[in-house]
């Protein structure tokens, strides 16, 4: 009796000793095995030196907000032939006050649109096709209207940026979000002629026009601002094409917190942040998300 | 040709006590002196800094013409040298004075000692209180919007002011863009 108690009692130590002994063995092996592919993950991750095409993974959302007419109008490139052609996002958004700021934000994306495809590696001639839409623009209507235009055209891990007014195009790199392209608003003109004269700039920001738009398309020599060659993009990066209604609503810092993994439910988190702050004032807000990563195969 | 631009502010300093010193001779050298860490010394140094750039001692090598510099200077002054070419630029610099170069697209730190340079090349350098509140990608894309040297720095001094009005120390900075062609003029004719 004694003995097989002695039995059953060695067995149950055994057993007692074996499970956390086996559990630690599987974990050391698995912690083995990551360190192990850890130096070939390094390998196929993006240090800035591989081949490896990144995809554009986009969203998109186009609220009206607080406002009567949406003037804000978006265009996103077909994607069928995006490792030749690239992919082009655009976002106009019309001038508020004008008469014709809803339409003439359309023709600004139907003018992009109209002419897609874009040669990546000539953004002195594509510059010069959105300064002739806003020419086309302005022979019509005169200044009675107008749109600012922000715009991406990205190919093989690279992005050429275009902008007139002062729409955004964010990137978010590492939980940073920076705002790439510049204002071309009085208030840029305000800081330049202070910074100039050495004095401090606090009251350029005080200016009731500061934020008055000293470009736009459809002005009559409208100034198309261009990256002369293109951007890298990593692995994980986010480019947000967007109308100030966005960053109007969510300060630039907090971006990147309301962005996942999936472009879409990026955009879905984003929107809703913006519809559901309610302020009464709340601008026209368009967006174009697009994550930027590497296919599985 | 090398296209230049200098940025001098006292910030919201009573005075500007840096110094951003270009001269010819017998290449385009630059010299920066950061006031940040000179106190009360920094006029005096500033005064030393200048004389010996504008003395016959700038047609020293670098490393030389830094030792001269140091003896003549405080011990925690910090500054750098350097001269540019449309084929080099040679850097030397002491402390918080840093450089940074954008090639084929990509920021990168300008090193100690000599580096090539192509067509299209461009460079920024400053003091640390310049680059305190400036992202390397805000930089970057500053420098590939840019039409010019002025305009790249009107650019990144807005993105400074939009955080801090231009009220803290003395910032000097300068950018250079390497034109081996004619420089474009842009034109907004259509």
């Amino acid at each position: 009796m004694v003995e097989l108690f002695e039995i059953d009692f060695r067995l149950g130590m055994a057993v007692f000793i074996s499970i956390p002994v086996f559990l630690t063995a599987l974990v050391a092996f698995f912690y083995f095995l990551d360190n192990y592919f850890n130096q070939y993950r390094k390998l196929f991750s993006d240090n800035g030196h591989t081949d490896r095409q990144l995809r554009c993974r986009i969203a998109y959302f186009s609220e009206r907000g607080a406002r009567k007419r949406q003037e804000d109008s978006y265009y996103i490139s077909p994607l069928r032939n995006a490792s030749q052609d690239g992919v082009v996002a655009v976002v106009a958004d019309g001038i508020g006050g004008l008469k014709y700021g809803d339409d003439i934000a359309k023709l600004v994306t139907n003018g992009v649109g109209d002419n897609f495809p874009y040669v990546f590696d000539d953004p002195e001639t594509n510059s010069t096709i959105l300064r002739g839409i806003s020419r086309n623009i302005y022979n019509h209507y005169h200044l009675e209207g107008g749109a600012t235009l922000a715009m991406v055209h990205i190919r093989n891990n690279y992005m050429n940026m275009y902008s007139c007014g002062d729409s955004n195009i964010i990137l978010v790199r590492d939980d940073k979000a920076y705002i790439l392209n510049p204002k071309q608003n009085y208030l840029s003109v305000l800081v330049e002629r202070h910074s100039s004269l050495g004095e401090t700039t606090k009251s350029a920001y005080l200016d009731k026009d500061a934020k008055a738009l000293v470009d736009f398309m459809g002005n009559s020599y409208s100034r198309v601002t261009r990256t002369f060659r293109p951007v890298r993009l990593y692995d994980g990066d986010y480019v947000i094409v967007s109308s100030d209604g966005l960053t109007d609503a969510i300060p630039l810092e907090k971006i990147p917190e309301y962005l996942h993994k999936r472009a879409v439910s990026s955009a879905e988190r984003l929107k809703f942040t913006v519809r559901s702050s309610r302020r009464p004032s709340q601008d026209n807000y368009t967006a174009v998300i697009i994550r930027m990563e590497y296919d599985i195969v | 040709m090398i296209e230049y631009y200098l940025f001098t502010h006292k910030g919201g300093r009573a005075q500007y006590l840096d110094e951003v010193f270009p001269v010819v001779n017998p290449e385009l050298s630059f010299g920066i002196l950061s006031s940040a860490k000179l106190g009360d010394k920094a006029a005096l140094a500033g005064r030393r800094f200048k004389e010996i750039l504008s003395s016959s001692l700038i047609e020293l090598e670098l490393p030389a013409l830094c030792a001269e510099i140091d003896r003549n200077m405080p011990d925690n002054a910090e500054y750098m040298i350097f001269r540019i070419s449309d084929e080099r630029i040679v850097s030397l610099r002491r402390g918080n004075v840093y450089g940074k170069i954008v090639k084929e697209g990509e920021l990168k730190v300008l090193p100690n000692g000599v580096l090539s340079l192509e067509d299209e090349d461009r460079i920024i350098c400053g003091n640390e209180e310049f680059f305190r509140h400036l992202e390397d990608e805000e930089i970057l894309a500053d420098s590939l919007f840019a039409e010019s040297s002025q305009e790249w720095m009107n650019y990144m001094v807005r993105r400074i002011s939009d955080i801090n009005w231009l009220s803290e120390g003395n910032m000097s900075a300068v950018t250079l863009i390497v034109r081996s062609s004619v420089v474009k003029e842009w034109s907004s004719e259509t």
